[in-house]
Order: structure tokens, then C-alpha cells, then sequence
């Protein structure tokens, strides 16, 4: 119980804080609703959002495995081969200097409605922090591990997959946690922008509607969101990297 | 009238013969889904595009994404403004308006009370918020220089997506707004607005604004379609005219997420506005198209004049009773 408290303590500490704010700023509950206002909303509006939550959770969750995918197929063809890395480097970090408020729409008129273009903006998000630090990680393996493989007879792929992926897994977990939040928040962003569901829809509606309170508990529910990708990450980490070495 | 029953009969039979081979027809919108939308939202729910052999999808879009989502193809029909097709028209894209939404302007400024400004030369001095269009700065001028005032003396501020009251709590004095939305809201709300009619000031600045805009070339190849499409988005909107209550309903259930009180009160204010004075929903006058027009030319808001083509038309909407 004790290692839990002090989480909870900061939580507490910024709901009093906007609490506080709410209160005595007079900005009332039209500009900053307080947390109690958007807690009754929260709960009331429960059917509206988690009907929109689905979609966005699924779009987030398959937009990161596919950059998970691309990220460990492509960070050991560029571990392998240092050349093709310089190839590819500048369009990868290109890919991250495009706002997704300009590329959304571009996106619209390449692939049409649906739910391509929204998977595309959380690819783009995910893929480079994913592919950066698991390269780093496959770079970090200790020379030496390698030269013992070698010298008892292991070939390139039982190197890659036997020293140096296992090796990789702190840096790419460290990425993966990270890079949850960024799915999440890409596609949010996206929906935000003109999609026909997701919490980023739910959002819009409310906030041009001038309704902050429910823009607000939209925003709790992605926070809520986040900290479980992270706790799931975390949970993951600890299977595998600290399986591998104890 | 005639002409849509004819539509609807030649539809009919179009759809004898191939089954159920609805025609698919998209429809961008140009703004999260609100009254200005209603009519399509009803002409939707009630089924009437089936009725004429449509079968519609609606989609939102980014801001700034319909003349581009048109000119590729990807949709057929999108909400958009004078400005954006003149703009969009300018940079090559050959978009028509077929349809004006709500008959006049009903955009302007508004403030608080506090503000205490009553008449564009009242601007002097004042924060004006809004997102940086050569438009605003052109209007402004316009209103001001009229009435006796220095536009120079307002500060121009950039609003981002901060909303009409939050900003007007602190950080701008005024802003341009939607009298059928932002101004309904504060009633509301209860909250005491002046708002400047930009028409009463000046009748060149009734830009048709929203329009239904389509590719002028799919009008040319598909005449057809657009007539029916605009057969059945009639009555859309004349159903949104005469009940206003149950087409906020069905607004509604199409976006529950919308403020209620806001949609109800923005949909009884704008039943007397989409038709207003015109000779049925949707007309476009080309005397008041063309004095706009000109005025953005002659105030350096339309810096190319589109070449020539059908910027906006009557031809598709059905025929006046």
C-alpha cells in the first residue's frame, strides 16, 4: 500500500489546486468548471463517451502494434546495415517535423474517409521514438556478449535474435511507455480535427458547443487512459526484461 | 416542386431497373456538426436522399479541408463560404456554389456589455480576437473608416481555439461570431452581449456564408445527382423552417454530444433565417454575390480574380412552386 500513496497524494494535490482555481478565480463554471462539476459529468455522460472511447482505443491500440511491428523489423535491417540508416534517417525524422493539423487533411484526399488516415496520423507519431530507441538499445549490447557468441560459432541471425534483441528490450520498453501516450493523444487530435467517431469527436462537439465541462471529463478519461497504457507497460517490462536476466 | 416529384419518379425508376443502386453522394462539413447543418441531418433521418436515390454519407472534415477534398473527388457536395470559393476559385480549384445555407449573414461582432461598444467606431482602442484572415482586417477597416473611426488604433489578436467566453473574460474585448450560435449561447447562458450586425452597417458585407459548394465539374457530368441531392436538402431545411423543436431533436440524436439548450435555442432563431426574404431556401442573389465580390477585390482581400467559370448557380435547386 505504501508505494501508492504518494501517487495518489499528487493526484489529490491537483484536483484541490484546480479546485482552488475554479473557486475563487470568479471564471465560473463556463471558462473552468471545477473537479466536482466535471466528476458529476463524468459519470452522466458515461454512455456518450465510452461509446466513443471504443473506437479510439482500437484505432490507437492497431496504429502503435503496426508501428511496433515496422519499428522492430526496420531498427535491425538499420542496426545490420549502418548504410541503409543513412539513408533512411532524414525521411524519419521529416516524418516528425509535419503537423498533424497540415498532413490530416492531405491525408483525407490521399486515402479517403474512414479510419485510414486517423491510423496513419498514430503511426506517424509512434513509429520514430519506437524505431530510435530500440535501435539505441541494439546498439547499447555489450561488444564482448557478441564476440563470445561469435567465438562459439553463432551466425548473424542467432546474434541478432540471442544477444542483441534481448539487450535492445530495456531502451524499447523505455520508448514503448512513452510512445502509448503519443498514440493516444494522435489520435485524439485526429478525431478532433474531423472524424465520424472517437473521443477526439465527443471533444469537438463539446467544445464548440461551449460545454467545458464534458471537454474536461473527455480529457480525464484520456489521462485515466494514459496511465494504464503506462501501468501496462510497465507490467509488460517487468515479464520480459526482468524474466530475461533473473 | 414538379421537378423533384419528376426526379423522384425518373429515380425511382433508375432504381427498378438496377435494384437498389443507390447513388453515393458525400457531403463535407465545414465545422464540427451544428444548425447550420440541420437540414441535411433531417433530410437524413427522414430518408428522403434514398427517396431521390441518394445514398449520402456525412462527413466532418478538418477546417480548412473542403475545397481540396472536393477538387480531388473525394466528396461531392461541401459547406463552405463566398470567401473560400473566390479564394479557392483564385488558386485554381473550380468550385460552384449551389446553395446558399442561410440566406444572409448572420456572422458579426460581438462583446460584452462591459466592453461598452456600441458602433464600429467604437473599435478604437479595443482587442479584437479572431484567427487572421486578410477578411477581418478588410471589414474592419471598412466599418470603421464609414463611421468616423481610426482602424488603426484596434489591436489585432490571434483567438487560436480559445472560445467566444473565455476570451472575453480577460484577453480580447471583442470577437466575430455567429449570432444563430455564440450569441444564442450567452442568452443561454444569461449573459448580456452587444452584437454589430455587419449588414445594418454596411449591405455589401452579406457574403452568402455558409453555401453548399460542389466541383464544378462534377455538376457538369452528374446534373442529374445535384438536382436530386438538392431536391431532398430542401426539404431538409424547409422541414428545419417549419419545426424547428423536432429538427433540433433529430439534430440531436445525430450528436448527442451537442449542448442542448444551445442547439434548441440556435434552431428557433435560425427558422427565420435559412429562407429569410428569399424566393425559396437557397437562392443566391447576384446583385448582392457580385457587390461582395468587388468589395474584396477593391480592399486587397481577393488578390486574383477567378478566371472564368460558374462561381455560383440557381440551376440546381428546385424548381418555386
Amino acid at each position: 500500500m505504501n508505494r501508492y500513496w504518494l501517487p495518489a497524494a499528487s493526484l489529490a494535490s491537483v484536483l484541490l489546486v484546480w479546485q482552488a482555481v475554479s473557486s475563487f478565480s470568479g471564471l465560473g463554471d463556463y471558462v473552468l468548471p471545477s473537479p466536482a462539476v466535471v466528476g458529476v459529468t463524468l459519470v452522466t455522460d458515461a454512455p456518450l463517451w465510452s461509446n466513443q472511447l471504443r473506437s479510439t482505443l482500437v484505432l490507437t491500440l492497431a496504429g502503435f502494434g503496426i508501428s511496433l511491428l515496422g519499428a522492430l523489423s526496420l531498427g535491425v535491417v538499420l542496426d545490420q546495415a549502418p548504410r541503409v540508416e543513412r539513408f533512411v534517417r532524414p525521411l524519419l525524422v521529416l516524418s516528425q517535423t509535419i503537423p498533424a493539423f497540415f498532413l490530416y487533411p492531405l491525408l483525407l484526399i490521399a486515402l479517403g474517409f474512414g479510419f485510414l488516415p486517423l491510423l496513419v496520423v498514430v503511426v506517424v507519431a509512434c513509429f520514430f521514438p519506437l524505431l530510435v530507441t530500440f535501435v539505441q538499445g541494439l546498439r547499447s549490447t555489450d561488444p564482448a556478449l557478441v564476440d563470445l557468441f561469435r567465438s562459439l560459432g553463432a551466425g548473424r541471425v542467432q546474434i541478432v535474435l540471442g544477444v542483441r534483441f534481448p539487450s535492445a528490450l530495456p531502451a524499447l520498453f523505455a520508448g514503448l511507455r512513452i510512445t502509448l501516450a503519443y498514440a493516444l493523444t494522435a489520435c485524439v487530435l485526429g478525431e478532433y480535427m474531423g472524424a465520424q467517431e472517437g473521443l477526439g469527436v465527443y471533444m469537438a462537439r463539446s467544445f464548440k458547443s461551449f460545454s467545458p465541462a464534458r471537454v474536461l471529463a473527455a480529457i480525464t478519461v484520456v489521462s485515466l487512459v494514459s496511465l494504464v497504457f503506462y501501468q501496462g507497460a510497465v507490467a509488460l517490462e517487468k515479464l520480459f526484461v526482468k524474466g530475461n536476466h533473473r | 416542386m414538379k421537378l423533384a416529384k419528376l426526379l423522384l419518379a425518373a429515380a425511382a425508376a433508375f432504381s427498378a431497373i438496377g435494384a437498389s443502386a443507390l447513388d453515393k453522394t458525400t457531403v463535407v462539413l465545414d465545422w464540427t456538426v451544428n444548425t447550420n447543418h440541420t437540414g441535411l441531418y433531417v433530410a437524413q433521418a427522414k430518408g428522403w436522399f434514398k427517396d431521390v436515390g441518394l445514398e449520402v454519407d456525412i462527413q466532418p472534415a478538418p477546417d480548412s479541408g473542403a475545397a481540396g477534398l472536393l477538387a480531388s473527388g473525394r466528396a461531392d457536395f461541401a459547406y463552405s463560404y463566398q470567401e473560400e470559393i473566390l479564394q479557392s476559385r483564385a488558386g485554381g480549384l473550380a468550385l460552384t456554389a449551389v446553395a446558399a445555407v442561410i440566406q444572409n449573414n448572420t456572422s458579426g461582432f460581438a462583446m460584452r456589455k462591459a466592453a461598452n461598444i456600441h458602433r464600429p467606431r467604437d473599435f478604437e482602442g479595443k482587442r479584437y480576437g479572431g484567427w487572421g484572415s486578410p477578411l477581418e482586417e478588410a471589414t474592419l477597416k471598412t466599418l470603421m473608416k464609414a463611421d468616423g473611426g481610426d482602424p488603426s488604433k484596434v489591436q489585432i489578436l490571434n483567438l487560436g481555439e480559445q472560445d467566444f467566453f473565455a476570451a472575453t473574460e480577460k484577453n480580447v474585448d471583442f470577437a466575430w461570431v455567429f449570432e444563430g450560435w455564440t450569441v444564442k449561447e450567452a442568452e443561454v447562458r444569461g449573459i448580456a452581449l452587444d452584437y454589430i450586425d455587419l449588414r445594418k452597417f454596411n449591405p455589401v458585407l452579406n457574403e452568402f456564408t455558409p453555401v453548399l459548394a460542389a466541383n464544378e465539374a462534377f455538376l457538369q457530368k452528374n446534373p442529374a445527382q445535384a438536382k436530386a441531392f438538392l431536391a431532398a436538402l430542401t426539404k431538409g431545411y424547409q422541414f428545419a423552417i417549419a419545426h424547428p423543436d423536432e429538427a433540433a431533436t433529430i439534430l440531436l440524436q445525430a450528436a448527442p454530444e451537442l449542448n442542448p439548450a444551445l442547439v434548441r435555442a440556435s434552431q428557433k432563431f435560425l427558422a427565420d433565417q435559412y429562407q429569410a426574404q428569399a424566393k425559396r431556401w437557397g437562392e443566391f442573389d447576384a446583385g448582392r454575390w457580385n457587390g461582395f465580390q468587388k468589395w474584396m477585390t477593391d480592399n486587397g482581400v481577393l488578390k486574383v480574380l477567378p478566371p472564368k467559370g460558374v462561381l455560383f448557380t440557381n440551376d440546381f435547386l428546385p424548381a418555386i412552386r
